[in-house]
């Protein structure tokens, strides 16, 4: 991998006049290490200090040959079996690698070349010996210098046979991981501009100039390969101006030269190009020097004829070369290659030149290429699919948890996103967000804020900053919000209401999947919930699974226990608070990422058919979350109409325990009592839980009474373990012949009645046919 | 990719791995077994090796194209009953026992009847050797009842068997000094030449005498790189003793070319007794059998001979036989070649396999590589700290 230079218009510095440089303190361990490595040749020269603090040290390696090509003492390919190398060790050695050269002869028409360096006047050849950065490589083994030089060896060997890649792979594009910058442009883009015939054009680009110590380095963007400029004074004017930002950056005109069809580049060249004279020659190389000297003097007339008054012009040029068969990992032959000319106009004017011509020694540097930010180069980032398109994310709630989960799905290349939030974002929210509160903009909403950013993530997204109970008030909102490719809908609001709404719109078939996202005492607790295919389990029943699980698990049974402390009113202003939970933003990531997780994974297919409920916990360390899994089967649904129609939802586990009783008693009825959750604004019985009828009950052909033994303590516990979330509902009983309900049956209703204070109580009854149901519906009858 | 040739470092016995260009595999002979230093300690896993070089199939099966047996001794099938795949695909067992792999299937074997009646006679065979015979059998029978044959059943009857045993097999059968170039039913760049099993002898005696020298499959592989059809050579004999190489030498004298080679693998684990009549450890002169070594000489220019053996020392030992060695090396002075042991490279502590490249201009034997810090066994370098991000 290539080295990054100095500028190289920088002269390089002078030793002192009279002092010899010292030599580098590690320099005799790399001789050392050199000398014992056994494809290295007895003489190595010593160690010879350099003027910048490093050293160098030029050795002579054994490279394999080929058994026809040993007498030669060189293969085919021109490699020798004794190759000089010359290695330089940076200032900086152990910790950067040093940099090896070939012999400034060595064939260049090999792949893995790095960019040519040039030393002391000569061009030399830096192999690529490592896919990644040498500078690891260093570090990874126990002995990196020898490590580096295996595989220089086996580089020069291959080198040898011709063997440095395998045509299959396609065309392996210039090597240049470390440039001077890099320009993002879209890819296909710029190839669609390429017509069979030789040609050029010129596009709007802001540059960005970013200085390390004595290096340069331009990065190149803003640029529309759709919108292709006439190059004329007027443009450059409104062009190359100084951008509005807090880092300096420039507009200027992007040179793109591509060649006739015919001309085919199928010699590997490594990057030599220094200056503008290097840039033409390698413009000739790929078929296109006329086009891009042309575009050059086409750009010169019109700066000649601007009011722009200069002599140094940043033009990016990206030279196109046709390559004999496709790149590799690409379906396309058409390798772009990409440059920074620091053009600089020649001194001597004479009066009445119509063009500003510039000098062939003006400097011109390699720069690299980055994709776009497009949701997928984001997926393919991320190890994930390619998920640009594949469907709607509606995200409710853009506060601390749903503003992460959100960013975290958008960066991994999701979205279009549908959001939804009706609050502003406070300045107090910045202490638990994804975002960060912009000073000079109070008020923003939440979620036309948190599209602003996801959009620059290359994803779509609508904002609605409206309360999502009224959104369901209004068809045409609903209808525009929930499309028919809607993946997800991700509840993060924190609300019961919203919850509560969810439950019930979830019956008409909103989406595929429903996932609910919840923290719990400040952080204590986490709670997913994700709905089954069909919405079956659907959001209420996991809910009561979530409760009912505090019945069995004393670990988080205790931490979720009702306290006034866990929401409190911040103040947030004079006079004005804010009903939250307190947490540092960490916290809520710990939670949140893994809710982005299993939320991204829903979204690449991974999901089953039964609804998923996980629970997160805090331990004492207050950085380490422990999730357990509960997966829920299919919720069996009655509905019974008395005077309203009231939902009867039998969770998987109680269906399971009625079943198994009513057919261990198969002749004579039996029963039990229901547990469950009662939600009187939606007509809706969830029942999680049977206990068995107590040992005083009596079970015969034609009837079952239900005992009283123990039963009272029982349904307490269950009561106080969760606040009373989960309570006493109804009864049930089987008839194990099959029948409505009997006359004893609507008398024990009566009964029930008496006792329940206004709630409705439930008759519950299991036949071989099906379940029946009776009700009273307490105080809305 | 380049073909390429991997020895393994076995000890005494032989492994040998050809990859062609397209990535269809041969195996020559194996020993799986663990290489082991004077101490008992493993210096080399053979098995987990050899699977790392294998193509899986679409099934995940581990494969080979074709495996070739040169001779029925153990320590040239050791495992094969173990690690190997035998009888019909349909048998194919996709649920291994826990702590074992998936085996690996032979979609042709090449087997010499001839090799196994001649092996048999001196010695009771080995229970991999056994199974080989069994499995090479069952094909030969599903060749004659079906006359075709489909991967997994593939077999190549390498030389005549006696009495006109193998006269029926037709397309199977390859004879002595026939060539042939499809393995595994496809042609590749790679041509085949069947100079042994020396066929059935008319004078008992002889016929004794082969079967007294380690009658073994001698192949002579011609490799096609790049538009250069003879790019390499590749002369393997298996085991065959001097007797075997004076009778091809008697054969080939006046066309020594079926006998030339870029890369050799010594007889026998460079034993003496591929080149002399006499005993290297009781013999007080044990002299060169001229007519075995010059079977033995045809190397070409800068040709490699390799021993697949435990490192070879200067004492009595035979195989691998030091005498041996100095004939190899003395033959390969005027070529200008150069000799490998398996067990000595890179070094006797921790031996790794010997893979050459096969180019246009030759085989290329393997880089120079640093292994260690201080000429230590265990090197720094074999130890890597796996890559974070930040």
């Amino acid at each position: 991998m290539a080295k990054k230079k100095t500028k190289p218009r920088k002269k390089t510095q002078k030793k002192k006049s009279g002092s010899k440089p010292d030599l580098h303190p590690e320099a005799e361990y790399a001789f050392k290490t050199i000398q014992s490595h056994p494809a290295v040749f007895d003489r190595v020269n010593p160690p010879r200090p350099l003027n910048n603090g490093g050293f160098e040290i030029d050795l002579e390696m054994e490279v394999p040959m080929p058994a026809r090509a040993m007498r030669g003492g060189a293969s085919w390919t021109g490699v020798r079996a004794k190759e000089p190398i010359l290695l330089l060790f940076p200032r900086t050695y152990p910790f950067n690698a040093p940099t090896i050269l070939l012999r400034p002869d060595f064939n260049q028409s090999f792949p893995h070349i790095n960019p040519i360096v040039r030393v002391k006047g000569q061009s030399r050849i830096s192999p690529c010996v490592y896919d990644g950065p040498i500078d690891e490589l260093l570090h990874q083994t126990g002995d990196g210098l020898s490590e580096i030089l295996n595989r220089l060896v086996d580089w020069l060997g291959k080198a040898a046979i011709n063997d440095l890649i395998e045509d299959s792979q396609g065309w392996e594009p210039i090597r240049r991981d470390e440039t001077f910058g890099w320009v993002v442009y879209e890819l296909s883009g710029l190839r669609k501009c390429v017509l069979d015939k030789s040609g050029a054009l010129a596009f709007r680009c802001d540059i960005r100039e970013l200085k390390n110590y004595d290096s340069l380095s331009y990065f190149v963007g803003g640029i529309d390969c759709q919108q292709p400029q006439s190059i004329s004074p007027f443009v450059i004017d409104n062009t190359f101006t100084k951008r509005n930002s807090e880092w300096p950056a420039y507009g200027s005109l992007m040179l793109f030269v591509w060649p006739d069809k015919e001309q085919i580049a199928d010699q590997y060249i490594p990057e030599n190009v220094h200056n503008l004279l290097g840039l033409y020659d390698k413009a000739r190389a790929f078929g296109c020097e006329k086009k891009l000297k042309s575009i050059f003097v086409e750009l010169g007339i019109s700066l000649k004829r601007s009011y722009l008054k200069r002599s140094v012009f940043y033009i990016p040029v990206i030279l196109c070369a046709r390559r004999p068969c496709k790149l590799i990992n690409d379906d396309e032959s058409l390798e772009l290659i990409p440059y920074m000319a620091v053009c600089h106009a020649e001194e001597r004017f004479q009066y009445g030149e119509t063009a500003i011509k510039f000098r062939e020694d003006s400097t011109v540097l390699p720069l690299g290429h980055r994709h776009a930010v497009t949701g997928k180069l984001l997926g393919q980032m991320s190890g994930g699919m390619d998920a640009s398109g594949k469907g709607t994310i509606v995200h409710i709630g853009c506060g601390s948890v749903g503003s992460k989960i959100a960013m975290h799905l958008a960066r991994a290349g999701h979205g279009p996103f549908q959001l939804i939030d009706n609050s502003a974002f406070s300045p107090h929210n910045a202490a638990r967000h994804a975002l960060i509160p912009i000073p000079d903009i109070p008020g923003l909403p939440k979620a036309l804020f948190l599209a602003e950013y996801i959009k620059k993530l290359g994803a779509d997204a609508e904002p609605h900053m409206k309360d999502f109970t009224e959104i369901c008030q209004q068809s045409e909102d609903l209808k525009k919000i929930f499309q028919d490719d809607t993946r997800l809908v991700i509840d993060s609001t924190g609300s019961i209401a919203v919850r509560e709404l969810l439950a019930d719109l979830s019956s008409g078939k909103i989406c595929e999947r429903l996932l609910h996202a919840a923290l719990y005492q400040g952080g204590e607790t986490g709670l997913m919930a994700i709905e089954g295919g069909n919405q079956n389990p659907n959001l209420s029943d996991l809910i009561a699974l979530f409760h009912d699980q505090r019945v069995e698990k004393r670990d988080f049974g205790a931490t979720l226990q009702y306290s006034s402390d866990t929401m409190s009113r911040q103040d947030v202003g004079l006079g004005c608070g804010s009903h939250t939970m307190v947490m540092p933003d960490a916290r809520v990531s710990l939670y949140s990422a893994a809710m982005a997780e299993r939320a991204r994974q829903i979204l690449e297919g991974n999901a089953d058919q039964n609804g998923e409920l996980w629970i997160g916990m805090l331990d004492s360390s207050g950085f380490q979350v422990s999730w357990q899994k509960f997966k829920l089967g299919q919720t069996g649904i009655l509905k019974v109409k008395v005077k309203n129609e009231w939902k009867i939802r039998i969770l998987e586990n109680a269906l399971n325990q009625i079943e198994k009783e009513a057919e261990a008693y198969n002749d004579i009825e039996t029963g039990g009592v229901l547990i469950g959750k009662i939600s009187l604004s939606r007509r809706c019985i969830t029942i999680s839980r049977v206990i068995e009828a107590p040992p005083d009950s009596v079970r015969t052909r034609c009837s079952f009474v239900l005992g009283t033994e123990g039963l009272v303590a029982e349904v307490n516990e269950v009561r106080k373990k969760t606040d009373g979330y989960l309570n006493y509902v109804g009864t049930w009983h089987s008839h194990p012949k099959g029948g409505d309900a009997s006359a004893v049956d609507w008398d024990c209703l009566a009964q029930m009645k008496k006792i329940r204070f206004g709630a409705p109580a439930l008759g519950l009854i299991w036949t071989p046919e099906g379940y029946k149901a009776i009700l009273d519906e307490g105080k809305l009858a | 990719m380049k073909p390429t040739i991997t020895f393994f470092p076995v000890g005494n016995g032989d492994m040998t791995l050809i990859k062609l260009g397209d990535k269809t595999t041969i195996l020559a002979d194996i020993n799986l077994c663990s290489s082991t230093d004077q101490d008992g300690n493993q210096i080399f896993d053979a098995t987990a090796a050899l699977r790392e070089n294998l193509e899986t199939d679409a099934h995940d099966r581990p494969y080979v194209d074709a495996f070739l047996l040169t001779h029925p001794d153990q320590d040239h099938c050791r495992g094969l009953k173990q690690h190997f795949h035998l009888g019909p695909m349909s048998d194919y067992n996709f649920d291994p026992p826990e702590g074992k792999e998936l085996k690996i299937v032979m979609r042709e074997i090449w087997s010499s009847p001839m090799i196994f009646r001649r092996a048999s006679k001196n010695h009771p065979l080995c229970e991999d050797a056994r199974a080989f015979n069994t499995e090479a059998r069952r094909r030969v029978k599903v060749f004659r009842e079906c006359s075709t044959l489909s991967q997994g059943d593939r077999i190549l009857i390498i030389g005549k068997d006696e009495n006109g045993k193998t006269d029926d097999l037709g397309s199977i059968l390859i004879k002595v000094d026939e060539v042939f170039s499809k393995i595994n039913g496809t042609a590749n760049d790679v041509s085949i030449r069947v100079l042994a099993p020396i066929p059935v002898q008319e004078v008992s005696e002889e016929e004794e005498r082969l079967s007294k020298n380690y009658s073994s499959v001698i192949l002579q592989y011609t490799f096609s790189v790049a538009g250069q059809d003879d790019a390499c050579l590749f002369l393997s004999g298996g085991d065959a003793g001097v007797y075997i190489w004076e009778k091809l030498w008697d054969r080939k004298r006046a066309k020594t070319d079926d006998l030339k080679y870029d890369l050799l693998l010594t007889p026998h684990h460079c034993s003496w007794h591929a080149l002399s009549h006499d005993s290297w450890s009781q013999s007080k002169n044990p002299a060169i059998s001229q007519d075995a070594r010059s079977a033995l000489s045809q190397g070409g220019e800068c040709a490699f001979v390799v021993s697949s053996s435990k490192p070879i020392q200067n004492d009595k030992n035979d195989p691998p036989c030091w005498g041996a060695k100095q004939e190899y090396l003395s033959i390969l002075s005027s070529v200008e070649g150069q000799f490998f042991c398996t067990g000595e490279r890179p070094n006797q502590e921790a031996p790794e396999p010997m893979v050459f490249k096969i180019s246009a201009q030759g085989p290329q034997p393997p880089t120079k590589q640093s292994t260690s810090v201080g000429g230590a066994a265990v090197g720094a370098g074999s130890t890597r700290e796996p890559l974070h991000h930040g």
